[in-house]
Parts: C-alpha cells; structure tokens; sequence
C-alpha cells in the first residue's frame, strides 16, 4: 500500500537567486509543463510572504512573527504534553515530561534542533553500543565477509563429491548467519538510541531520512545498515540537504541497491537515475522525461563498489580520474564520456566533476524543497499538513540553502503545529513500539530488543525491511486498517504483560557465545502503568470513553494492555 | 475534497453493520473474484515467450527462454505464436489445457511514467485523468454497487489502495493470523474507548473479522484439507501455503479478495544459465503453485471463481548489461477460474517488431485494465452500465467474454 505523494504544486519562487527576496507583487510563474495527470492535485500557492526589504526590518519582524508562534506553541505542548513529545521524539518518557515543564516547549525544541554532537547515554545502554562489532566501518567489516563467501563459492564449484560439496553449503549458510547477526546488531543500535539517547528529534530524523534515502537490507546491504543510520544519513540528518544527498549517493548501501553499482557505458542501468529524481528529490510530475532519466544514468555512469576492496586497474590515461574512498569507487573506465543534458542543464562529460554538479542541481531545484518540506511536514505535523505552513517551510529552505534544522524550526514554531496538537494523528508501527517501550519500562533497561523487531515486523513496518525504493507511507492513513490495528492491539497486550523477554540477555550479545548464558534476571511484575508518570500527564486529557474503559479492566495487565491500546495512546 | 476523518466517520455511520456481512456462508453459484496484483513489473515476455519471434531470441541473448522443443528446459508452446514459462509446466499447464487459463498478452495502462509506485497507485484508484483521490480505489467502488451483495477482504498486512473508500473493507495477513490473541472479554472494552474515533468502523471490522478467520482455520476440517492441496508433496510453504488459506477462506466467506506478491523487479539476474533458471523463474514456480493450490482449495468454488493476476507494468523488450530488464509499458494478465473460457490469447494483437515496440522499448498497451475488469465486471455481477460508470468512471467496457 502507498499513501499520497505530495500534491504537485507549481512553485513560486520566495527567492529566485537563492538568497534575496523577490517583491511581493511579482506575476506567478508555473513551473514547467506538467503531465496532465500530474496536474489534478494542482494547488496553487502563492509566494512566500516575504518582507518588501532585507535587513533589520525583516529580522525584527521575523522574531516577533516567532516568539507569538512561540506562546502558542508553549500552551499547545503545556495542554497536551504526551502529543508534544510524540511530534518532537520518540514519545514521552518521565525525564522529558518534566524537562517540559521545567524548560518550557521553546527551550527543549531548541535544544532538540542543536542536539550535542555526543549525547549521555544510560551507561549500561553505553557500553552494549560500544561492544558490537557491526560499528566497524564497511572499509574493514565487509572485505573479509566477501572475499570468504568468494572462496566458499569456488571450493563449492569445484568440489569433488557431495559430502565436500555438502559442507561448502554449511560454511556459506553459517557466515550469512554471522552477516545476518551484523544486520540485527544495526537494528538493536537503532533502537537502543531511539529509546534512550537525549537528542530524540535527531533519532526521529534518522529514521525519516533512512526512510526518504530508503534501502532494502537484502544480501550485502544488511550488514551496513549501521553504517548507513549512524554515519552516512545522522551527521547529515539536522544539517544541509544537499550534503545529505551526496552522502547517500557515494554510499555503497544505495550504490547496491538502486544498481548505479552495475551501471556502466556499455551497459546503462537506470534505476538509481529515476528514483533519485522521482523519490529523493524532484519528485514525481516535477519537469522531467524519460529522457532525462536515460541521460542522468549516463552521467552516473562508473560510480560503483568493490566490497572486496581490491586495488583498481585503469589504463595511464585514465589514472588520474580514479577516485576511491571507502568501499565507493569512480572508475573512468566504466563511466561515459559524452556531455549529457539533464532536465535542462548541458553537463560537459567531466566525470565525477558532472555528478558533483547533478547533486547541485537536483538538491537546489525548488521542486525538491517542495517535495521534502512537504514529506517532513506529514511526518511531523500529520498527515494533510497545511499548505501555508508548507510554503513557509519551503521559503525557509530557500533562505537558508536547505538547512534541515531551520526548515524544521520553521514547521514545529507554525501556529498550525501548534494547532495540530490536538488533531489526533495514528502513530506509525515503530512510533507506537518505541513511544509504548519509553512509557511503560520507566528507568529499566532493556537487554534485548528482538522483541521489538518482532514486532516492528508483524505491524508491517520492520527495520530496513521495505522492499521497495519508496520507503514507508507517511499518511497516518496507510496504518489504519483493521488487521493493522487488531495486530496492535496484541501487541499491546504483549507490552502490558511485561515482555520479559525485553530483560533476557541479548541473543547477539557477545557473552552468550563460548560462555554458558547468564541466567535470566529474577522474574518482575508487570509494570504498574496506572501509576506511571506517561499515564499521568495524559489523564486529564482522556476521553470518557477510555477513562471508563480502565475502570473496568480488573487486574494490572489487562489495565496496562487497554492503556496501551486506547486510541490517546495510539494517536499523535 | 472530504478529509479522511470526515469521510471515515460517514463511512461508520452508514456502513458500521452487524458483522452479519462478515458472517455470511457463501452461497453456492455466486461469482467470486480474486485480484492478485504483482508489484514491481513482473518481466512478462519472459512468462509468454514470443517464440515464433527472431527478434526475441535477438533481444535477449543471455535470458532468453529456450525454443519450444529445444530440451527438457524449453518454453512450451500454446500456439503459433506464444509461449510458457517451463516453470509453469506442472501447475498452470493443466489449467491452460483444461480452458480455464487465458492471457491478455498487452495489456495496461496509459500512464506513460514507468514509475512503479506512480502506474500502482494509478491502477488502483481507476478514477481516469480527472480526479485522484486517494480514499477511493476501484475495488471499494466496486464493493459500493455490489451492496450487500459484496464481502470482500484484503488478505495483506496493510489495506491496499484499491480497497480504501467509503466502504469500509477489512485486511488480514493471512500468513500471520492466529499468532497471539487478544484475552477474552477485550473487545467490548477495545470497542467502546475507539468507538467516537475516526478509526471505529476500522476496530469493529478488525475485530469480527480475526474471530471469522479465527472460527475458519480453527475448523477442525482445514488440516486435511491443507494436505490434501499440497497433494501429499512437501509440506507447502511461503506463498504456497498462504494461497491455500486464502483460497479456504474465501471459498468459505469472502468472495473478493485482494493479495499482492512483491519481488518482480528484476533489473539485474533476472536470469541465471537462460530464462529457464533464475530469480524470475523460481518467482514464477512460486507464484503458479500458489495459485494452483488456492484453486484446489477453493473446491467447488473455483467452478465461479475468477483470479485476475496482474502487474503495473511489463519491462524492457531487451535485456539490460546485467541479465536484467528495466521498466516497460504494456504487460499480459492471467485468467484463471472455472468459469474462464481460457486456453486461449484475448484481446488484440501485434506482430513485435522495432517499430511496432512502445518507443522501440517495450510492449504496447492495446487493452486497458478499465475496458476489461469492467468488461469482466459486468458478465460476473450483470452490472449496468450505469454501475460500471461508477466503478470505473472512464472506461468502455469491453466484453472479452472471459467468462
């Protein structure tokens, strides 16, 4: 299932030259000749509100436009703090809630939007991250992997009887078990810093981006998925987005699984030509042809991987355009030559010079802003976010050259954020997961997350389980099904129970290898959640509904289940 | 246009039933139709095979599927002109054989964007140039004229475009039910906090539903009926086994269904020796087996069932530098049932030339999904024309008399 695209919207530039404001009374120009079916969620906008002159006028009238929006925003999250902290992180927890109160919503979304570069982390939550082995960087986790499943495969080929042939097989099938472990140990990380890490914002944004720069953890892919969250898409993920563009396009997890790695002159392959115009930032009915998509792919041609990280031969002509950095590769010898003219723009045939020059021109094309305000904006305002807000969001994307954090400011200091506190919003899977675990396991951390990728998995939402370039739906809407919310109403059953097995030792963990396995922890109780400070806070703005359904519940588990389940809980 | 929660709470107020429409038993004689949809483009030319056709052979020198009656893995002729993946051989063959298998080989849609999700998302609504709303897709329409003549159900994890609308439909993960209930007694309590919410109506099917399916698979007849649909073979497994559940399930209470198989996108090795082997024929056997095995369960049923097997779109005449193809334009469906007049090629045909390729790329679209699930629609249900103007609001209706 797929939720909407962004509407297409012809834009009106705030700021054609990328930085001064044009004046207000400018004609509305159309961008470019849409498909006529790319015309029908046709709105027009106007152009950004923009003062008449730069300067200290614009400056002043831009606090005070901010610190009105700001009260605003301060009562909105006072009114309904479960909602705030569900928009701004991965949902309340009793050290958030009372920040909230101390700090003021304004305070805590700044700090939020300038996290520390080095978060605290709880020590035990510290010291599991510090000890897995998947944070190796890809130039020296993957070599070994692959040049070992190399050599299984051609011991295989030419193995003299079955039985020899037979334990080529076991090899193989125990090394993907160890890439398999990598894989999960990328999840674990994921989650452990989802549900205890400080700079929560941050974390939501690692997850989007993951999601917008989506990858499938198939094959080789899988092992790199820490990589992938951790340091191609977070250093980027508050910072610029034309940086965050050329980190996935020179990584080999999107190298491999959009194909650009087996895209060559002679043999073209066009897919991460097409979706990274179409998903990653134009976007579907922005001004281009199959044409472009062809001469794009063409352009990309010989930017590649060599997981086995071999040293590369190219002809003397040819050695000075080679160019390697990690496991990610320019290799002249497989790249086209030719000029190639792309959406519009002649690109000389310079090589790694011209793909410099495409993640330019997509990154700054206006349809891009667009398309991305627009995602951020369903992803943290609900689902058909106001088109005024977008605007604005794009406008701030033009001012500051697509800064993530001040297009984020933008959205989260908009009185119609401040609105959509109170406009209930079904949480996605892994919104409701992560927030469930943050409210319901105050203080005690948990040791094994494979429950939660259970459960990210039959809600239909695993880690770096989509298939498909699209990422998951954003639309509150895609989650909403019966079988879908059925499913989440047994997992919350299992959460109100106490999941012991969240408190088990880690299967990966790496004592449980030589070492007989610990014992389990001593059994707990189940937690009391009617008493838990999450529960709290939300009370007073239970509908009455609810409030007498709790009052039926008749012992501590079925209360927590019907908690986690009521729809205060599920919604924001 | 209506926002979702305004619409949902319209959809609860004249459609939140008694769940007697998820209770009903199947009348004997009533038509049922099953939409399989596989995403990301499935490589068509290599499921017909083209084989009178020099320029097939010439297009695809490393995938090509072998000449009919060139060895044990060759493609197995249906006609003149066409045809079948030898992958296909023990569980489509029969039916073929049998008249209840027909292909429409270039068949489509208009939508020229060759983007999966685009074609996909396009398909499924079948609202034509002028609307695209994203709460209303064709099978919900659909739905909406049968009244209560319809029980449809979405056997996927997540309610598909097609089936959103003011009806409200439910969805199950077929390959998923039964693991962990909810403690008895639940419901009513789950029902009452939900009940002023946008997603009531959601709750209330989600809930009657799971104790349909439950009180369905619990029955104590489903075990010998699971081994007798794999015909004492290797216990069925992955999309095998979900096929017969669902072919169970709707034989017994539901008769529309909705399934999706993902996996078709293949841009690279596509094929391993030729097209004979490989990822694309190891989906295929897959996917036949899985339909031949809904077919034995549905039992009686299959004689008016109709299974509709579709893709956004087909994929390049040529292969790639990768053993692979790209995106394309016209694909073929599959007819299957036991009404079906099969064993035959529907629809309008083209000699496959250069020329007479969609920009020199891939297949035309000379039959539009709209003129022959309309057409089909019309023959199962006797809808008017009228009706079929609401289903699919463009269309011209063509009757294919597939049944």
């Amino acid at each position: 299932m797929r939720s909407s695209h962004a509407p297409v919207i012809a834009i009106q530039p705030c700021d054609p030259s990328g930085r001064r404001v044009t004046a207000p009374d400018r004609v509305p120009w159309f961008a470019r000749g849409l498909r006529p079916m790319a015309l029908l969620p046709l709105m027009l906008l106007g152009g950004c509100v923009a003062p008449t002159h730069l300067g200290t006028t614009a400056v002043t009238r831009q606090t005070a436009a901010s610190g009105a929006a700001g009260a605003t925003l301060d009562a909105a999250a006072r009114a309904n703090p479960l909602a705030f902290l569900d928009r701004i992180g991965w949902g309340a927890d009793s050290a958030q809630l009372s920040q909230l109160q101390r700090e003021g919503a304004d305070r805590m979304l700044e700090a939020q939007l300038r996290p520390d570069p080095h978060p605290v982390l709880p020590p035990q939550v510290a010291q599991t991250l510090a000890t897995l082995p998947v944070n190796a960087p890809p130039v020296a986790l993957m070599p070994p992997l692959i040049i070992e499943e190399r050599a299984i495969e051609m011991a295989k080929r030419h193995a003299g009887n079955d039985t020899d042939a037979q334990s080529m097989q076991t090899q193989l099938k125990a090394l993907f078990r160890r890439m398999n472990t990598l894989t999960q140990q990328a999840m674990t990380e994921q989650l452990l810093l989802a549900i205890y890490s400080p700079d929560q914002l941050k974390q939501r944004l690692i997850w989007f981006w993951t999601n917008h720069f989506n990858v499938f953890r198939s094959g080789n892919v899988g092992p790199m998925m820490a990589d992938y969250t951790q340091r191609v898409i977070a250093p980027h993920a508050l910072g610029h987005f034309r940086a965050l563009l050329q980190a996935t396009m020179f990584s080999p997890q999107m190298l491999l699984y959009l194909n650009n790695a087996q895209n060559a002159h002679d043999h073209i392959n066009e897919n991460y030509a097409r979706e990274v115009m179409e998903l990653h930032t134009v976007g579907l009915g922005a001004d281009y042809t199959q044409t472009d998509v062809t001469n794009l792919a063409h352009v990309l041609t010989g930017l590649g991987v060599d997981l086995a990280d071999r040293p590369i031969r190219v002809r003397p002509a040819l050695r000075n355009q080679l160019w390697q950095h990690g496991l990610v590769i320019f290799n002249p010898a497989r790249h086209d030559p030719e000029p190639e003219r792309v959406m519009g723009h002649m690109l000389q045939g310079r090589g790694l010079d011209d793909i410099e020059h495409v993640i330019t021109l997509l990154a700054d094309d206006p349809a891009t802003a667009q398309h991305v305000s627009f995602e951020l904006a369903q992803y943290f305002a609900g689902s058909h976010p106001d088109p005024a807000m977008v605007r604005a969001m794009v406008c701030s994307w033009q001012r500051t050259d697509g800064d993530i954090a001040a297009v984020l400011r933008t959205l989260f200091t908009s009185p119609q954020f401040a609105a959509s506190l109170s406009q209930p919003q079904l949480k996605d899977p892994m919104r409701y997961v992560v927030s469930a675990v943050r409210a319901s396991f105050n203080g005690r951390i948990i040791n094994n997350v494979q429950p939660l990728i259970g459960m990210l998995y039959r809600l239909g939402e695993p880690l770096y389980g989509r298939e498909t370039p699209d990422g998951y739906p954003l639309d509150s809407g895609a989650w909403d099904g019966p079988g879908q919310l059925v499913t989440r109403f047994e997992v919350a059953g299992q959460l109100a129970a106490g999941a012991p097995a969240l408190f088990r030792p880690a299967p990966s963990a790496p004592s449980a290898g030589a070492t007989p396995r610990p014992l389990p922890p001593p059994h707990q109780p189940p937690p009391e959640l009617s008493g838990s400070p999450v529960y709290l806070a939300a009370e007073p703005t239970l509908s009455r509904a609810t409030l007498e359904s709790l009052a039926q519940a008749d012992n501590r588990v079925r209360w927590n289940a019907l908690w986690l389940a009521s729809p205060e809980f599920m919604t924001h | 246009m209506m926002h979702r929660r305004q619409l949902l709470k319209a959809a609860a107020a004249a459609f939140a039933l008694p769940t007697s429409k998820v209770w009903a038993a199947s009348a004997p004689g009533e038509s049922k139709f099953v939409l399989v949809f596989l995403r990301g483009a499935y490589d068509a030319t290599n499921l017909l095979i083209p084989y009178a056709n020099g320029f097939y052979f010439e297009s695809r020198p490393h995938i090509a599927v072998p000449r009919p009656g060139s060895g044990a893995d060759a493609a197995i002729a249906l006609d003149a002109d066409w045809a079948l993946h030898p992958a296909l051989r023990a569980s489509m063959l029969p039916l073929w054989r049998a008249g209840q298998l027909a292909f429409v080989p270039f068949a489509g849609t208009r939508d020229m964007t060759r983007s999966h999700f685009e074609t996909q998302d396009h398909i499924e609504l079948g609202q034509g140039p002028l609307t695209h709303d994203f709460n209303d897709g064709f099978l919900n329409r659909l739905v909406q004229q049968l009244g209560a003549r319809a029980r449809p159900m979405a056997f996927t994890a997540e309610l598909p475009l097609s089936l959103r609308g003011a009806q409200h439909v439910p969805n199950m993960a077929v390959a998923q039910a039964g693991r962990g209930g909810l403690p008895p007694g639940e419901e009513p309590l789950l029902e009452q906090m939900w009940g002023d919410t946008a997603q009531s109506a959601s709750v209330h099917e989600g809930l009657a539903v799971q104790s349909t399916v439950m009180r369905d698979l619990n029955a104590s007849r489903w075990q010998a009926e699971m081994q007798a649909a794999s015909r004492g073979a290797v216990e069925p497994h992955g999309f095998v086994a979900e096929a017969a559940r669902i072919g169970g399930l709707i034989r017994d209470s539901f008769n529309i269904g909705f399934i999706d198989v993902g996996g078709w996108d293949t841009h690279v090795f596509e094929a391993s020796t030729n097209g004979a082997h490989g990822q694309l024929a190891d989906k295929l056997g897959a996917l036949g087996d899985g339909l031949a095995a809904m077919a034995r369960a549905l039992g009686p049923a299959w004689r008016d069932s109709v299974v509709v097997v579709l893709s956004e779109f087909g994929r390049t005449f040529r292969e790639n530098g990768d053993r692979g193809t790209d995106h394309g334009h016209g694909t073929a469906y599959w007819i299957l049932g036991g009404a079906v007049r099969g064993g035959r090629m529907v629809g309008e045909q083209v000699a496959l030339s250069p020329s007479t390729l969609n920009q020199n790329r891939d297949y035309p679209m000379l039959c539009d999904y709209r003129d022959l699930l309309g057409g089909l629609f019309a023959r199962l249900w006797g809808l008017n024309t009228h009706q079929l103007r609401a289903v699919f609001p463009d269309a011209k209706p063509q009757d294919l008399r597939l049944v």
